[in-house]
């Protein structure tokens, strides 16, 4: 099973590189809304974040020769997105006169952080979100799902919704990871051997 | 195990509700331990995944795409260009607009004498050739008249805010800066004149060779001659005026956007960061305050400074509030 899907994968990606715009299309179709939900959790501006998405896939089909195989290309994908953001970042903090550089350094860990092949591999952004979503959703522990329902309550201050949850960090530390555990496993089906570096991104960038 | 952190910041980080000061505390528990970093991205990964669906929906794929062909269709493989585009729009009609403003310029062109005059807004600054090769650097809300062509005997221009001449020499043509109160004569040399209308004094620096400060009002007499390193300052109310030694480099440094601070006390060097960054701050240690600093500043930001101050100056302590812009040295 595991295998016919980096089959197909592969087959997309050589199509791509080859110009094939049809390719292009299903991948753009599976990973615009992947990189969309990963750049609204970094960034604040949504239509800022749609334009970055845009960019980074026009980029990477302008440089769609230099694809290699298998995962690394969504790596590959990634992290001309994450150079998007980063170029974002700067000149959004020289306009705004450097008034929120702690808010840029948090932004800047998340993306080195993710930039690591590692994490981003391990991460939900590389997977099949509704999968995902339906399934942990079922099997989080009851403390887990109300991290979940965080987005959904938002009348609610912060303070509050910590006081809700009632607990230490040290409780919630051990229910986030069960969650994130929990979250993994699903994830396993679509584990995949690590990816490549990229060499090539450092000539480009 | 991950290090403690309020459960508060966390939400607020999520949500991204965090102020400034806040955002601090998690960049620094953040670097603290990479479990940190594990457990709140693994977090956020939990809430970004929580918020799929409505994500996927805002994230308008289809439409996206359909845009994304287009664009690749009319083989402008960039939505910058679309910017370059605008930009090129724009410039289209400031060209236009210069044409038109040059046409009319020489329309009038036989009226005699055409002057020209350049201002500079806040935070603007600008560098300008006139024709007998004199540099002309202009800092921040100011303004220079200057004639299109100099006449045969003398080389006039008027001044209000500061600038920095370099002035090509020409010993039968006189170099003037009428500043209102009074005019500075040279005949080639390098010079910063202050003189911003809303100021009492005014102040013009010698960098290199020589020249006259001569009075508007009193039948044009010369006031003084000023020697390289040093500064007259004029007081506009009194028409008093005195002269002193000064660090020209520190005068004239405005035109590199520095700040540049010579020998100071930390009174003061806290007195112009204050006014250089908008923030209130506080001395509380008279055991400190004699602290000499030699700074020059660029476009560090305060805390950078006020971390480097303590790193050459360890008994100094600080304490920074980004959100009330409020600085407390001890």
């Amino acid at each position: 099973m595991r295998k016919t899907i980096i089959n197909e994968n592969e087959c997309q990606y050589n199509a791509i590189r080859k110009g094939d715009l049809k390719a292009f299309e299903s991948f753009y179709l599976k990973y615009q809304p992947r990189l969309f939900v990963y750049g609204v959790g970094i960034l604040n501006n949504e239509d800022e974040v749609m334009d970055l998405v845009q960019e980074a896939f026009i980029s990477f089909w302008e440089n769609r020769e230099h694809i290699l195989s298998d995962y690394s290309v969504i790596a590959y994908l990634y992290k001309i997105f994450h150079s998007k953001c980063l170029k974002y970042l700067r000149m959004n903090s020289v306009v705004t006169e450097f008034s929120n550089l702690s808010e840029l350094k948090v932004q800047e860990i998340e993306i080195s952080y993710y930039n690591h092949e590692d994490n981003l591999l391990n991460s939900i952004y590389m997977h099949d979100l509704e999968d995902l979503y339906d399934k942990t959703i079922q099997k989080l522990p009851e403390q887990c799902r109300e991290i979940f329902m965080l987005n959904k309550q938002e009348e609610m201050r912060s303070a509050e919704i910590a006081s809700k949850l009632g607990l230490s960090v040290r409780t919630v530390e051990n229910q986030i990871y069960r969650a994130i555990r929990i979250v993994r496993e699903e994830m396993k089906e679509y584990a995949l051997p690590s990816a490549m570096v990229i060499m090539i991104l450092d000539i480009i960038f | 195990m991950i290090t403690n952190i309020d459960n508060v910041l966390l939400i607020k980080y999520m949500r991204k509700e965090l102020s400034e000061s806040e955002s601090q505390q998690v960049v620094d528990w953040l670097q603290e331990k990479n479990e940190n970093k594990h457990f709140l991205f693994g977090l956020k990964e939990a809430y970004m995944l929580s918020r799929w669906d409505e994500l996927n929906d805002k994230a308008e794929t289809e439409n996206g795409w359909d845009e994304l062909k287009k664009s690749l269709h009319k083989n402008q493989p960039s939505i910058r260009k679309k910017y370059i585009r605008v930009a090129l729009q724009y410039a289209a009609v400031l060209i236009f607009l210069f044409a038109t403003g040059f046409v009319i310029h020489n329309l009038f062109q036989k009226q005699q004498p055409q002057y020209t005059t350049i201002e500079t807004a806040s935070g603007q600054q600008s560098t300008l050739t006139l024709n007998d090769g004199t540099i002309v650097r202009l800092n921040q809300n100011s303004k220079l008249i200057y004639p299109k062509n100099f006449n045969q005997h003398t080389r006039n221009v008027t001044l209000s805010g500061e600038a920095f001449f370099e002035v090509s020499h020409n010993e039968n043509k006189p170099f003037l800066v009428n500043v209102g109160c009074y005019t500075v004569k040279v005949l080639g040399t390098k010079f910063n004149v202050n003189a911003y209308k809303g100021d009492i004094y005014s102040y013009t620096s010698l960098k290199e060779g020589k020249v006259l400060i001569v009075d508007n009002q009193k039948g044009h007499k010369v006031l003084s001659e000023l020697k390289p390193g040093t500064q007259l300052g004029y007081n506009r109310k009194t028409g008093d005026y005195a002269v002193k030694s000064i660090d020209i480099n520190a005068i004239a440094n405005w035109r590199l956007n520095q700040i540049v601070i010579r020998n100071q006390k930390l009174g003061t060097v806290a007195e112009m960061l204050s006014s250089k960054y908008g923030y209130t701050i506080d001395v509380n240690n008279c055991k400190i305050e004699k602290l000499m600093y030699n700074i020059t500043i660029e476009k560090e930001p305060l805390d950078e400074i006020l971390s480097d101050i303590q790193c050459v100056t360890p008994q100094v302590h600080y304490y920074i509030d980004h959100e009330r812009k409020w600085v407390i040295i001890k």
